[in-house]
């Protein structure tokens, strides 16, 4: 290993352990005091963007439970990706690698602030769209167009009085078409399932729509009519129905 | 780079941050010529951010500098983010692009700060291969910035400006000169910050980047970014331009960000400076 690799090895463990690695502080030389200011900046920056990108799973799960996984993934598990944007999203990843299936079994509710905020995260930033050459206006004899951006929450926990209680919920995650900020809208059961089905894709909209009524049991009479137009107006309006998918 | 992009990049500039934008598009005061952009802070990115460059590009002249290609990392950057990056550059249209005289990653892993290469000969072979590199990937003229740096791993064998001086020469690099930076090392290490300035090549710079810091308690000089600039730098900055002619001076403000008059007010000020240093 050169005198560079060691260099940069070194002060990347000095950084990056749990614990401050004594052996690699030597190697670097000087002021020590100056490379553990290394490791604070270093420390620091990654812990705000964690802090920043998963808030619902800090609140659940407790600061210094997420200090933990914080700390184990900065020396198991460093980050690997070059965008600041993508640090949190890199320690959910390891969070659910790390704790998933006891988090799953035990504390469910931590499990579903950890895919809320990866949801909403993703939501904010991304860059995904739909090809335009590949959308027509809505018919309901084609397949609905949504937007890619867009995500879907099926949420079972909440915390009512400082106690966590089941309360099944939907959400519709999107971003704003012109502000840009992440909204959320609440769905019912039925306009969940209906929003899932016509996301299918190949289906056309009306035998998707008939299919989720079976299941519901419930009538295409004129409530349930003037109850669809007005959610896939507002569909629309929110920028998540973006029209109909080409044949 | 083409003369036309060169041109375009005069005077004094901002870079582009979100909590800026609105007052940057709406009363930014005339002498703010330009703007300067991470690609990184873009790059697959959709919604504000996506928005906020398509506004800041049809209004101002765009130059590039990144935050992630630390220039002595021991690995090459992947081949799929350098296409995304000239793909990047190439629609903005920047002159040149930047990044830091520094290494951000180790062994795969980023550590999303600006870490010290020691001033030797192995450091600068490093960043002559990787800029050489980096202009055959991104068809673009690269500038190596100098950084604030609080510790030198190992012995250093020459000092900081023979270690700018070797690399400019060799790589044929532009340099991006961070007046502030230069403060903020000569503080902390007890050297001559106007000495540096007289040492450093000054045909080689391209760009100057003006910035604040933090002075701890300890009297440690931090590059935060996140402060008003310093009489000392506006000082250093008129002693680099009167050596290297007019060149784009960028005000850098990443943090703490104050009233937009505030900021418009340094952007005076350093315009004055610039036009003061004008043959």
């Amino acid at each position: 290993m050169s005198e560079l690799d060691a260099a940069q090895r070194a002060l990347a463990a000095v950084c990056l352990g749990a614990r401050v690695d004594e052996a690699a502080l030597a190697a670097l030389g000087g002021d020590p005091r100056r490379w553990r200011l290394y490791r604070d900046l270093v420390r620091n920056r990654l812990w705000a963007l964690a802090l920043e990108g998963l808030p619902r799973t800090v609140a659940a799960a407790g600061v210094e439970r997420f200090g933990g996984w914080f700390a184990d993934m900065l020396e198991r598990d460093p980050p690997r990706t070059r965008f600041a944007r993508d640090v949190a999203p890199a320690l959910a990843e390891h969070i659910r690698g790390a704790a998933g299936d006891a988090l799953a079994a035990a504390e469910p509710w931590v499990s579903e602030a950890l895919a809320h905020d990866v949801a909403e995260h993703h939501v904010g930033l991304t860059a995904d769209r739909l090809d335009p050459s590949r959308v027509t206006d809505f018919a309901m004899h084609l397949p609905a167009a949504l937007d890619p951006g867009h995500r879907r929450l099926r949420l079972r926990w909440e915390r009512v009085d400082g106690e966590w209680t089941e309360r099944p919920r939907a959400l519709l995650l999107h971003r704003h078409p012109t502000l840009h900020g992440v909204e959320a809208l609440a769905l019912s059961p039925l306009a969940a399932d209906l929003l899932d089905a016509l996301d299918e894709g190949t289906t056309p909209a009306t035998d998707a729509v008939r299919a989720v009524l079976g299941r519901h049991d419930v009538a295409a009479g004129a409530a349930f009519i003037e109850g669809l137009a007005a959610l896939l107006a507002e569909l629309m309006e929110r920028g998540v129905l973006v029209g109909s998918r080409r044949g | 780079m083409t003369a036309a992009a060169s041109a375009r990049v005069a005077g004094v500039g901002l870079g582009l941050r979100a909590p800026l934008f609105r007052d940057l598009m709406t009363r930014a005061p005339a002498t703010l010529r330009w703007i300067e952009v991470s690609p990184e802070n873009h790059i697959g990115r959709g919604g504000f951010f996506e928005s906020m460059l398509a506004d800041a590009r049809g209004r101002y002249p765009l130059v590039t500098h990144g935050i992630s290609l630390g220039l002595g990392d021991r690995e090459a950057p992947p081949r799929d983010f350098l296409r995304a990056l000239r793909a990047f550059l190439e629609e903005v249209g920047s002159p040149w692009h930047s990044d830091h005289l520094c290494f951000g990653a180790v062994d795969g892993a980023h550590l999303h700060d600006l870490l010290p290469l020691p001033f030797t000969e192995a450091s600068i072979r490093a960043v002559v291969d990787r800029v050489a590199l980096l202009e055959d990937a991104l068809g673009l003229p690269i500038a190596v910035e100098n950084i604030s740096w609080y510790a030198h791993p190992g012995d250093a064998a020459m000092g900081e400006a023979d270690f700018l001086q070797e690399i400019t020469h060799r790589s044929g690099a532009g340099l991006l000169l961070d007046v502030n930076n230069a403060y903020v090392n000569a503080r902390n290490h007890g050297t001559d910050a106007r000495d540096f300035i007289r040492r450093v090549p000054a045909d080689r710079v391209v760009q100057i980047h003006v910035a604040g810091h933090l002075t701890g308690a300890d009297g440690l000089r931090i590059d935060t970014h996140g402060e008003a600039v310093c009489d000392e730098v506006y000082e250093l900055l008129a002693l680099a331009l009167a050596r290297t002619g007019p060149v784009p001076v960028l005000l850098e403000r990443d943090g703490g960000f104050p009233p937009f008059d505030e900021l418009a007010a340094e952007i005076e000020r350093l315009d004055a400076i610039v036009r003061a240093a004008a043959p």
